[in-house]
């Protein structure tokens, strides 16, 4: 059901499902209340942006200037999200599944205020299950005094830790690398079942810039109790994450996937110019080819294709609306947040002593289909 | 909060492409671009970040900040004059140099101590181009060209020399002749595409060709030039000290001048003179 009175000529209704650092996501629907199975995320300004992560940096005793700079960054990386969506990477099935589907809502809208949005841009994707939703029914839990878990779930558990470490390899064949690893970056198709990325900003095409990723272990950030921007993997989990993270994002594993397939693509579209460089007569046509061949990286990664352009004709008055919604709301996913806070807070001190003691105050949660 | 809602159906965001020390170029994705100029901060640190600062040629000698600076903003001002002087074949002149278009509204916000622009608020577009400069730093990678490729190198040499003619026949010129700032167009035209740094002054110009600017794509200390694959500069060198010359330059300068307010013939010598002189804006170290 709606939550956001929208324009009533407008052929859509917005229902709000969470907000981040950077975007509120809402799930656009139909004039008749059903899902168009698409959200939308709507950028924050700066004084938003900043609200959200207020709590994360004072108890991490940053600073206010390092934080209006660290805002300033995270205002600019959303900016980043058109250069996935570029060329090849628009374009080749697997990568635009693995980006959800992500569009550009081809509207412009102008802040009064010079530093506040940044030129906002509005993106669509397909309205997925996040990851923190399959492993909620793991908070609290333990194969022997959980009833509600199946080694059937243990399984789907892994499974979903190997996607996202495919993923991630995945990106790396050609030549992009996320940078985060939060595995709440992910979320899942119910659909396809694969894992999809929610957050498309946070990424790099340098080589040298992945490998220091790569060498930081941002993925044991999802072990620690003290990383508060991670998603907490539950600790009946963490033997099955660890193992398999270890391995799955090394510098070997990232050595042989690096670039993989985007270097084949590229000497394919090569050896097609050579082709005609060489059947080409013509002194001109012939120094044209060969600057298309100097000029091929580029062309094959710039350009944003058409569809990648979201062609929904959301008006530009829901967008403003949008844009200036400040309801305070409870996320529709609160429950889980706050489970995996109690979960952080009883493996901080002595994890079986408070666990038990947590098992008793929170229910088991239901398991999900 | 108030927000300005513009609806713009298709635009698509404008993802940069790249950026010198005079401009910002921005991919329109539809075979055009748009320079939008740095502030005087972002040029002195652009300079001080990216470039080996000497004087003409100079291996060591550093030139001076401000004035390297204000020559850089003074060189965008510039940029409306030689645009729109009414040449009688302006179209044949503009399409030298890619097609700019000034953005005539002023858009820009006014200086502040902070963000200055001074006289350079210069916004424009142009056609999008495969620059010269970045299929020489691909080359430059190689561990050794072709046949094929010397030969195509030394083909854009030669039209590279024939564009700088084409210019001068206009009566204008580059005056730092940096052959990295050139690019084809969608029709494999060679163009230039720096627009910053151009002067009508021919004696000013004959004391730039005495030092052999474009000599800096040889030097590698020279950051800011993309340097011309080793192969090749024993050609380029060659090539360009004789198209450069004084007498091609003499031979070339303002065959193609026609237009309704220069008039060569008119006698008031003295009139022109002002009249030229205070069109050049700046006083300083025109580099």
């Amino acid at each position: 059901m709606s939550d956001l009175r929208s324009n009533k000529h407008s052929l859509y209704q917005y229902r709000y499902l969470d907000h981040g650092a950077q975007f509120r996501v809402y799930e656009i629907l139909h004039s008749d209340g059903t899902s168009t199975n698409r959200v939308i995320k709507v950028p924050l300004c700066l004084q938003e942006s900043k609200a959200s992560m207020q709590n994360h940096f004072t108890a991490l005793g940053v600073e206010p200037s390092d934080m209006h700079l660290h805002m300033l960054g995270l205002m600019l990386q959303k900016q980043r999200i058109p250069g996935i969506l570029q060329g090849m990477y628009a374009k080749i099935p697997s990568l635009v599944a693995l980006f959800n589907d992500t569009k550009i809502v081809p509207t412009l809208v102008r802040s009064e205020q010079e530093e506040d949005y940044f030129m906002p841009l509005f993106f669509t994707q397909t309205y997925v299950e996040p990851v923190s939703v399959f492993l909620h029914r793991f908070r609290f839990a333990s194969l022997e005094t959980s009833p509600h878990l199946s080694i059937t779930d243990v399984y789907r558990a892994r499974r979903i830790f190997s996607m996202v470490a495919d993923a991630h390899k995945l990106m790396w064949s050609y030549g992009i690398a996320e940078t985060s690893f939060k595995l709440d970056n992910f979320g899942i198709n119910p659909q396809t079942k694969q894992v999809v990325l929610l957050d498309v900003g946070e990424y790099v095409f340098e080589r040298i810039k992945s490998e220091e990723f790569i060498a930081e272990q941002k993925w044991r950030y999802s072990l620690s109790v003290s990383k508060t921007d991670y998603l907490y993997v539950p600790p009946v989990l963490h033997h099955d994450y660890l193992k398999l993270s270890e391995k799955a994002f090394s510098q070997e594993a990232f050595n042989a996937a690096w670039q993989k397939k985007s270097i084949r693509i590229d000497r394919g579209a090569i050896r097609a110019l050579k082709i005609r460089e060489r059947i080409t007569r013509d002194p001109k046509k012939k120094l044209a080819l060969w600057i298309k061949q100097q000029m091929l990286h580029d062309e094959l990664r710039t350009s944003i294709p058409k569809e990648r352009i979201e062609t929904m004709p959301i008006p530009a008055e829901d967008l403003q609306l949008l844009l200036q919604d400040r309801t305070k709301r409870t996320p529709v996913l609160n429950e889980l947040k706050i489970y995996e806070n109690a979960e952080r807070k009883a493996a901080e001190s002595e994890p079986q002593h408070w666990i038990e003691l947590y098992r008793h105050m929170f229910p088991a949660p239901r398991q999900e289909n | 909060m108030q927000t300005n809602m513009v609806q713009a159906v298709n635009y698509i965001p404008y993802s940069e492409i790249g950026n010198g020390s005079q401009f910002r170029a921005f991919d329109m994705h539809d075979g055009r671009v748009l320079k939008m100029p740095l502030t005087k901060e972002e040029t002195r640190t652009k300079i001080m970040s990216r470039r080996h600062n000497q004087n003409p040629l100079s291996p060591n000698e550093p030139a001076d900040l401000d004035a390297r600076v204000q020559t850089l903003i003074n060189g965008k001002a510039r940029i409306p004059e030689m645009l729109n002087h009414p040449f009688l074949d302006r179209e044949a002149f503009r399409e030298l140099f890619g097609n700019p278009v000034i953005i005539e509204d002023d858009l820009l916000p006014e200086d502040t101590p902070e963000k200055q622009w001074g006289s350079g608020r210069i916004i424009y577009t142009q056609d999008k181009v495969a620059t010269v400069g970045e299929i020489f730093n691909r080359l430059n990678k190689k561990a050794s060209l072709s046949q094929d490729e010397i030969a195509y190198l030394q083909q854009i040499i030669d039209m590279y020399a024939k564009l700088m003619h084409a210019v001068w026949e206009f009566g204008y010129s580059d005056y730092v002749f940096k052959i990295g700032d050139t690019g084809f167009d969608g029709t494999n035209k060679l163009v230039q595409i720096d627009l910053g740094e151009y002067t009508k002054d021919p004696q000013f110009m004959i004391r730039v060709l005495r030092e052999k600017r474009w000599l800096h794509a040889t030097i590698s200390a020279k950051k800011d030039f993309p340097q011309v694959p080793a192969a090749l500069v024993s050609y380029y060198t060659d090539t360009l000290n004789t198209a450069f010359s004084e007498e091609e330059f003499w031979k070339h300068w303002g065959k193609r001048h026609s237009c309704t307010i220069c008039q060569k013939d008119k006698p008031d010598v003295l009139r022109n003179f002002i009249q030229a002189r205070a069109a050049e804006i700046d006083l300083l170290d025109r580099w």
